[in-house]
Order: structure tokens, then C-alpha cells, then sequence
């Protein structure tokens, strides 16, 4: 058997926010390379689950544990996860005036590096690896000029996610509904991004309302959170068996 | 928000009260040290009309007293320190040498004008290399040798500031920048004001006089810094004159010592189409006033102002302006911003005036504070003041925190929270220094910023 540890390893968690318990006994682990997708209903935990894994403030873990590569997920700090390879797409991107989004990037690039014990990356690099990224997810360069997210779309604003998530190169992406708000084609740019993300040194935690990110980007898993707890977990069929039963039966079941 | 208003909003302004016993002290002191120096100080050997003026304005701050909290326009600026100490006006045994490596803006070269411990200073002052058309001069010799302009400045003083009054009455030094038709003097030219060790209880009575005639440029940069700990009173006076079509640029960076008091207090009048943009970095000294007057008196003429606080233990700043819009067709934008730590306070007064007739006035104010601590503390107070009935006047005020989706949101992409913190604070006063057009002052300023901003990290932790 081998010994190396899984990516992340979810243990009975539990978690409440201003006293009340939103996650009820949360069991999931996700090797590298694997595409898990947590479907569930609005109010089911999927946020609350996202921000926990990333240390946001006011979530409180009351029972449980997190295990990140082995590691204590929750000795670390926000910054120290993200510098240990966890990147958090979110479903609402926040706007930050007065910020430009290469200096951000830049920023946070040199931070991941140094924290990492890497000398930080040279100006010309980091200027053709974000023009890059930026291309390949069709965004505008002057968008990299503006302050983040300011005045942004709401397709824009995911697809700042996802140029952000290239140029962290993360080992776990959790994606926070990423899909919602979206027309059709800034759907398919964005799952663009995130396929370009797939491969054995990644893993990627989807997390959705609907089905329909799911037609193209194909998960290993999936999971129905309902009320705090994964009710079932199946391959992506589950996915279609859920678009067309709806929450319901499950909602019953929890 | 925008208010189109017909009817005025008018807030009381209250006559000064002389009621205070250790104040009427201060005052007698500060009147006696005047009797005792009158004969020493500039233009003490002069004509008589500056004798008169002089005399004249003594008798106004007699009058007048130090303001005290009581009236309106005070109300946020704490000038106990003036009332407890008689601070005495500067004399050349106390122009100790002063340090001034941080006085000057790296890579800034072209004409500067010091003043060490409250006096000209020649030796380390360069007015050379000035185009045709441009006079600088310090003002002990302006007044020799352009009375003509001097005197028709001082004459025309604004009756109802003691501290004016007392400036003028004991102005010791300063300078005189005259532009002429047509000239653009657009190096800036760098006004420095070093205060260094042997200052202490002493007071700097600073006047300097800019005329920009019709569609002449300039620009200057003024600096004051303290290097000490001692307490001493900065009250510079400016008076801005800018003719028809004329364009004035200031960035005044206030970085006094931490036992100053700065009461510093300019005039700037407009005439028509003439534009003036004014920036001001108040980061320094213990009490620190930023007063801007501004007479939009020629139609089509626009004053942008702006300015940014950085506050920390035990300071206190405020940015009063005033603007007179008398005219139609003027403009007028403020930008003001503070950010305040532990135990600092800050306070903006903002108050714009549309005379009857002036429409068409374009007027807006915006002051925002960030508040790093629960026990700093912001006061904001636009006023407007609106006698026409075709203007357009915005104004909006705000005090908040560090915003926590953004903090969190800056972390979860590896920052620390304290470079984090660093980042938004300085894209909030970035809103201020981005205003400030030349380069080289700009980074200076901006180095400062996130200067001020490491070493309030470094107290926290």
C-alpha cells in the first residue's frame, strides 16, 4: 500500500456560522488528478464548504478534520494555503479599485514563490506568462491594466478567476459555482480553463447548482450535498440523473 | 449625490469668544513678542507702508485672538499647544544646520528655495536657471525690489484669521515667485521647509506670494519636514494669485516633526479661465492644518483639490477649504482621503460657496476615511452654502474600515494580511497621488505612503 498522502482528505467536518450548523458530517477525499463535482441545492453548504477549505473568516469548524497533503488544513492560514497549492475560484469575485490586475497578480505570484523558497519571478517572465494565460482564456490585455474586477462583467469577472487560477498553477482548485451568471460562450471559455487545468499534478473540486458545467467539464465524481451531508456520490451520471429528478428525491432522503 | 438647490445650507459660524484667561495670556505674549521684535524683523527698516501693514495686522490679532474651538471653522483643530506656549518668532542664532537629505525629491533637479528653521536660507537655496520672464526671490528682498507687487498683496488681507494676522505681523522670511505673461515655468521649483534641533518653542512666520499673470505656468513642490522631537509652530502663509488663463500646480507634502504644530493657511484667487490643481500629503507633526482658500473670481476658471492624511498615535489633521465659486461657468473638484491608525484623528471641512449669479458652477467634494483602529477617529463636514439656482454641487462623505471581501480575498491568493492591508491602503490614497502630474514627485509620494504603511505594520506586530 502506498503511503503517500491524498491531496485532501475531508473528515467528518463540521461547521457552523454564527452559531448555526451548516455542515453536518462532511466525508469526501480527492487524489491528484481527479475532478470532483459537489452538486446540491441553494442552502445545501457548498459555499460555506469552499470558504472553510479556504480559511475565510466567521466559519467555525465545531467537529472534525481537514487534511491537505497530510498537513493540519486548518493550522494554516489563508495566505499559507494558497501558497501550499489551493487556489479558491469565487462565485462572487470581489472588485478592488485602485489595483491593478497585473500588480495583484504579480503580488501574489512572488508571494506563492517566496513563501515557497523560489527567488521571484523575473518581470519579463511574469509579463509574457499572464499575456499568455490571458490569450488563452480570450481576455482582453487591456483588462490586465484595470483595477481588479472594477467594472468587470460577470462573465469577465470568472474568466479573471481562471487567468488568475492559470497563473497560480494550483494543485486544488476549489471552484465556487464558477458557472453561474454565465451565457453560453463565457461558459464554454471558462470550461476551457478549467479543463486546461486537468492533469495528474491537479485536482479540481467543482462546485455547482446545475448540471450543465458538467457537460463540459466531465467530473471523475460526483457528489449531492443536501443539508450539511453528502447524500450520495457517483460517477458523472449522477450528474444527468440529477437534472432530470431534480433535488427532490434526495432532498427527501437527507 | 447631487443637489440642485435653490434654497442655501448655511451652518453657523460664531464670533470668537474671548473668554479664556490662559488664551488672552498667550495672546499678550505673543503681542509682546512682537512689540519686542518689531524693529529686527523683515522689512522692520522699510517703508512705510509695510510698517503700517504690519502695525495694522497686529492690531487685527489683537483683535482677533487665536481661534479657539468655539468658532465654526476651529471647531475640529485643537490649538491649545499655541495658548500654552508663546511660541517666539525665529531668529538667525536658532537656524541651527538642519539635515535636509529627506527635504529634497530624488531626481528633481531645477531651482529651489529653502528655508532652515523658519529662515531663508541662501546657502543651500538655488534660484538660478530660471527662464526669461520668471522672478524668484526671497521675500526680505522682494520687498526692496517689487513693493509694487508685495504690498498689494499684503494690503488686501482677509480680516477674520488671527492666524493670518499674526503671520503677517511677524513675517520673518518667504519667498516671491512672479511669472509673467505668457511663460511657463513648468520645472517645478522645490520650496523646502527644515526644522531641525534648536527650534524648539520657536515659531515659523512664513509668507510666500505667487502672481502668475495672464496665461503664465508654474509649479511647485513644497516640503516640510522636521527632523526633531521637539514642539515648534509652523504658520506659513500663501497667497496665490492666478491671472487669466494662468495654470498653477502644487503638491505640498506636510511631514513636520512629531511635537509640531502647522497652521498652514493659503489664499488662492482665480481669475478668469486660470486653473489651479493642489495636492497635499499631510503625514507629519502633531497637530497639522491644511487650509485652502479658493476665489473663483474669473468665469471658467477651475480649482482641483486634493489631498490625503495618513494619521497615526496621537495626531491630529485637518483639511479646511473654502470655495468661492462668485462667478459663473467655475469648476471646482475635491478629492480629500485619510487614513487613520490607532489613536489619530482627522477632520475635513469642506465648505462651497455659490454667490448669487455664479450658474452654471460645477462644484463636487468627496472625503473618505479609512479607519485602521476603532479608536481613531474621522470628522466630515462638506457644506454647501448656495445662492444660485442653475448649479451643479455634488458631495459625499464616507468613513469605514478595511473592506474584509477584499482583505480575504487578496489572501486566498497568497498575500499576507499585513502586505494585504498594505496593498488596499495604499490603492485608497493611490485615488489622491495619482493626481499629482510630475513623476518624479509622485513616486516620492508614493513612497511615503507605503513608507508609512510598513511602519505602522511593524507597530502593530
Amino acid at each position: 500500500m502506498s503511503q503517500t498522502p491524498k491531496l485532501l482528505e475531508i473528515e467528518d467536518l463540521h461547521v457552523s456560522v454564527d452559531g448555526q450548523e451548516i455542515l453536518k458530517g462532511i466525508n469526501l477525499a480527492i487524489d491528484a488528478g481527479e475532478v470532483h463535482a459537489i452538486m446540491g441545492p441553494n442552502g445545501s453548504g457548498k459555499s460555506t464548504l469552499s470558504y472553510t477549505l479556504s480559511g475565510r473568516e466567521g466559519y467555525e469548524v465545531t467537529r472534525g478534520a481537514v487534511r491537505y497533503l497530510g498537513r493540519d488544513l486548518f493550522a494554516m492560514e489563508p495566505h499559507e494555503r494558497a501558497a501550499a497549492g489551493i487556489f479558491l475560484g469565487f462565485q462572487y469575485p470581489v472588485e478592488i479599485p485602485g489595483v491593478s490586475n497585473m500588480n495583484f497578480l504579480r503580488t501574489a505570484v512572488n508571494a506563492i514563490r517566496k513563501a515557497n523558497g523560489q527567488e521571484e519571478m523575473p518581470a519579463a517572465e511574469f509579463l509574457k506568462l499572464v499575456r499568455e494565460k490571458a490569450r488563452a482564456l480570450e481576455m482582453d490585455p487591456e483588462m490586465l491594466k484595470r483595477s481588479v474586477n472594477v467594472g468587470f462583467s460577470g462573465g469577465e469577472k470568472k474568466r479573471n478567476e481562471m487567468v488568475q487560477m492559470a497563473v497560480l498553477n494550483p494543485k486544488l482548485a476549489i471552484l465556487d459555482e464558477t458557472d453561474s451568471g454565465l451565457d453560453i460562450d463565457a461558459l464554454k471559455e471558462v470550461s476551457r480553463g478549467i479543463n486546461a487545468m486537468r492533469g495528474p499534478e491537479h485536482a479540481i473540486l467543482l462546485i455547482t447548482h446545475y448540471q450543465r458545467l458538467l457537460e463540459y467539464v466531465v467530473p471523475d465524481v460526483v457528489h449531492v450535498l443536501v443539508r450539511g451531508r453528502i447524500v450520495t456520490s457517483g460517477g458523472k451520471e449522477l450528474a444527468h440523473e440529477l437534472e432530470r429528478e431534480g433535488y427532490a428525491a434526495f432532498t427527501e432522503a437527507a | 449625490m447631487n443637489l440642485n438647490a435653490k434654497a442655501m445650507l448655511r451652518s453657523p459660524r460664531r464670533r470668537k469668544d474671548n473668554d479664556q484667561a490662559m488664551q488672552q495670556t498667550a495672546e499678550a505674549r505673543y503681542i509682546s513678542a512682537y512689540r519686542s521684535q518689531f524693529d529686527r524683523l523683515a522689512g522692520g527698516d522699510l517703508p512705510d507702508w509695510l510698517r503700517a501693514c504690519r502695525g495694522a495686522a497686529m492690531e487685527r490679532f489683537e483683535t482677533l485672538g487665536l481661534p479657539t474651538r468655539k468658532l465654526e471653522d476651529w471647531k475640529y483643530t485643537n490649538l491649545a499647544a499655541l495658548a500654552r506656549t508663546a511660541f517666539a518668532p525665529a531668529e538667525p542664532d536658532t537656524a541651527a544646520p538642519v539635515d535636509l537629505d529627506d527635504g529634497f525629491i530624488p531626481g528633481l533637479s531645477g531651482p529651489r528655495v529653502v528655508f532652515a528653521n523658519g529662515l531663508f536660507d541662501p546657502k543651500r537655496s538655488d534660484l538660478a536657471g530660471l527662464p526669461d520672464g520668471v522672478t524668484l526671490l526671497p521675500l526680505r528682498e522682494a520687498l526692496n525690489t517689487r513693493a509694487d507687487l508685495v504690498q498689494q498683496i499684503l494690503d488686501a488681507e482677509s480680516p477674520d484669521n488671527g492666524l493670518r494676522a499674526l503671520n503677517t505681523a511677524l513675517l520673518a522670511d518667504g519667498f516671491l515667485l512672479h511669472v509673467a505673461a505668457n511663460v511657463a515655468a513648468d520645472a517645478p521649483i522645490t520650496v523646502v521647509h527644515a526644522t531641525g534641533d534648536g527650534f524648539a518653542e520657536r515659531a515659523a512666520q512664513l509668507r510666500h506670494i505667487v502672481v502668475l499673470d495672464d496665461n503664465a505656468r508654474a509649479s511647485l513642490v513644497e516640503i516640510f519636514i522636521g527632523t526633531g522631537t521637539e514642539s515648534y509652530w509652523a504658520n506659513p502663509v500663501r497667497d496665490l494669485r492666478c491671472g487669466a488663463g494662468a495654470c498653477l500646480e502644487t503638491v505640498t507634502i506636510i511631514d513636520e516633526g512629531a511635537g509640531a504644530v502647522h497652521t498652514g493657511h493659503s489664499e488662492v484667487r482665480l481669475d478668469r479661465e486660470a486653473r489651479s490643481d493642489q495636492v497635499a500629503l499631510l503625514i507629519g507633526g502633531a497637530t497639522v492644518r491644511h487650509e485652502l482658500r479658493v476665489a473663483v473670481a474669473g468665469e471658467g476658471a477651475q480649482a482641483n483639490l486634493a489631498g490625503a492624511c495618513l494619521g497615526a498615535n496621537g495626531q491630529s489633521f485637518t483639511v479646511f477649504t473654502e470655495l468661492d465659486h462668485q462667478v459663473p461657468h467655475g469648476r471646482s473638484n475635491q478629492v480629500f482621503r485619510s487614513v487613520l491608525d490607532a489613536g489619530a484623528h482627522s477632520a475635513y471641512q469642506g465648505r462651497v460657496v455659490v454667490r448669487k449669479g455664479a450658474q452654471k458652477t460645477d462644484a463636487s467634494q468627496a472625503n473618505h476615511n479609512l479607519l485602521l483602529d476603532r479608536s481613531a477617529e474621522a470628522d466630515t463636514k462638506p457644506e454647501l452654502e448656495i445662492y444660485a439656482d442653475d448649479v451643479k454641487c455634488a458631495h459625499g462623505a464616507t468613513v469605514g474600515e478595511l473592506d474584509g471581501d477584499m482583505l480575504f480575498y487578496l489572501q486566498s491568493r497568497g498575500i499576507d494580511p499585513d502586505t494585504a492591508r498594505s496593498i488596499l491602503v495604499e490603492a485608497f490614497v493611490g485615488e489622491v497621488v495619482e493626481k499629482i502630474a510630475h513623476t518624479h514627485v509622485r513616486d516620492k509620494v508614493a513612497d511615503m505612503v507605503s513608507g508609512w504603511m510598513k511602519r505602522q505594520g511593524a507597530a502593530i506586530t
